[in-house]
C-alpha cells in the first residue's frame, strides 16, 4: 500500500522527514507540498506524477493536512475505492499508517484504523501530568 | 442580495482563509461565478465541504451570476462572489453587476503567468484586464487574508 502525504508548503516533506527519523527509510511513501505560488492544476499534476511512479495497481492512502484546504480539495478528484483519503494528518497519524499498513487487508480498513487511533493523539499533556503527580 | 466582496482566488474556497473573509464581511452566502464549476457537481460538492458550516455555497455560470446579482440587487443579503481569474469579474461588470472593489487573493503560477505580487501570478492579458477594471472606478486590491495590508493597482 502506498501512503501519499499532501499538504501546504513544507509540511508534507517535514512529516516525511520526521517519520523517517523515527521509523527509518520506508518504501512507497511520498510527500507533495503545495508551493506558495502554485496553481491547483499544477499541484494536482505533481501529485498524479508521484502516484504514477508508485504503480497504477497499488492501493493508496492519502493523508492530507486540513479538510477543506486546497490539497484536500484537489485530491478529491483522485479518490476511488482503491485510493482513500484522510484529513487532519499529524505525525502520530502518519506513524500509525506506516506501521499498520502491513497488517491491513485493504486501504479502507487501514483508513478506518488510522482515523480511530488518531483521535487520541492530541491530548492536554500538562493536565495528564498533573493528574499523575496528584496521585 | 449585494456583493460585499468580489474576490479572485483560483483555489476558491479553502478552509481558514474563507472563514476569515466571511467573518469580516458578515456574509453567509458564497456565489462562485465560473462556467466550469457551475456545470461540475463534483467540484461544487467538494467546495461545499470546504466551506464553514452554516454557509450557503452556489456555483453559477457568469451569466447566471450576473442575473442573480442584478435582479435581486435591492435585497440586503450579503454575498461573497468568488472567481478564478480576472476574466469573470470583468464579464460581471459588463453584464451590469455593480461593485466598487475587486479583491485579488490568489492566482497560482502556470505557463504564461509571471509573479506579480507576493504569491500571485498573472499573465499580461490578465494584468491588462485588471487595469481596465480599475479604470472603470473599481478599486483593485491585492490582499490574501483580511489582516493583510492591501496593495492597490493603479
Amino acid at each position: 500500500m502506498v501512503i501519499g502525504i499532501l499538504g501546504h508548503g513544507d509540511l508534507p516533506d517535514g512529516l516525511l522527514s520526521a517519520m523517517t527519523l523515527i521509523c527509518g527509510e520506508q518504501e512507497k511513501v511520498f510527500a507533495v507540498g503545495l508551493r506558495p505560488e502554485e496553481s491547483p492544476e499544477a499541484y494536482v499534476e505533481r501529485v498524479t506524477q508521484a502516484l504514477r511512479s508508485c504503480g497504477e495497481e497499488e492501493e493508496v492512502l492519502f493523508l492530507v493536512d486540513v479538510k477543506g484546504g486546497t490539497p484536500c480539495n484537489v485530491v478529491a478528484r483522485l479518490i476511488s475505492p482503491k485510493r482513500r483519503c484522510i484529513a487532519g494528518v499529524n505525525l502520530p497519524v502518519l506513524l500509525q499508517a506506516v506501521m499498520s499498513r502491513g497488517e491491513a487487508r485493504s486501504v479502507k480498513e487501514l483508513a478506518a484504523k488510522v482515523v480511530d487511533d488518531g483521535q487520541g493523539s492530541i491530548v492536554d499533556f500538562s493536565a495528564e501530568l498533573e493528574a499523575m503527580m496528584g496521585n | 442580495m449585494r456583493p460585499v466582496l468580489v474576490r479572485i482566488d483560483d483555489r476558491l474556497i479553502h478552509g481558514q482563509v474563507m472563514t476569515g473573509w466571511l467573518k469580516v464581511t458578515g456574509a453567509k452566502k458564497i456565489i462562485i461565478a465560473d462556467d466550469f464549476v457551475a456545470k461540475d457537481k463534483f467540484s461544487l460538492q467538494v467546495l461545499k465541504m470546504a466551506a464553514p458550516s452554516g454557509i450557503t455555497v452556489e456555483a453559477l455560470t457568469v451569466d447566471d451570476a450576473a442575473k442573480a446579482l442584478t435582479e435581486n440587487s435591492s435585497g440586503d443579503e450579503k454575498v461573497i462572489v468568488l472567481c478564478k481569474t480576472p476574466r469573470e469579474p470583468k464579464r460581471l461588470l459588463d453584464l451590469g453587476v455593480q461593485f466598487d472593489k475587486l479583491n485579488v487573493g490568489g492566482v497560482g503560477s502556470k505557463p504564461g503567468r509571471k509573479p506579480f505580487y507576493r504569491n500571485i501570478s498573472l499573465s499580461e492579458e490578465e494584468i491588462s484586464i485588471l487595469k481596465e477594471i480599475a479604470t472603470r472606478g473599481v478599486k483593485v486590491e491585492f490582499r490574501i487574508v483580511p489582516d493583510d495590508k492591501p496593495f492597490f493597482l493603479e
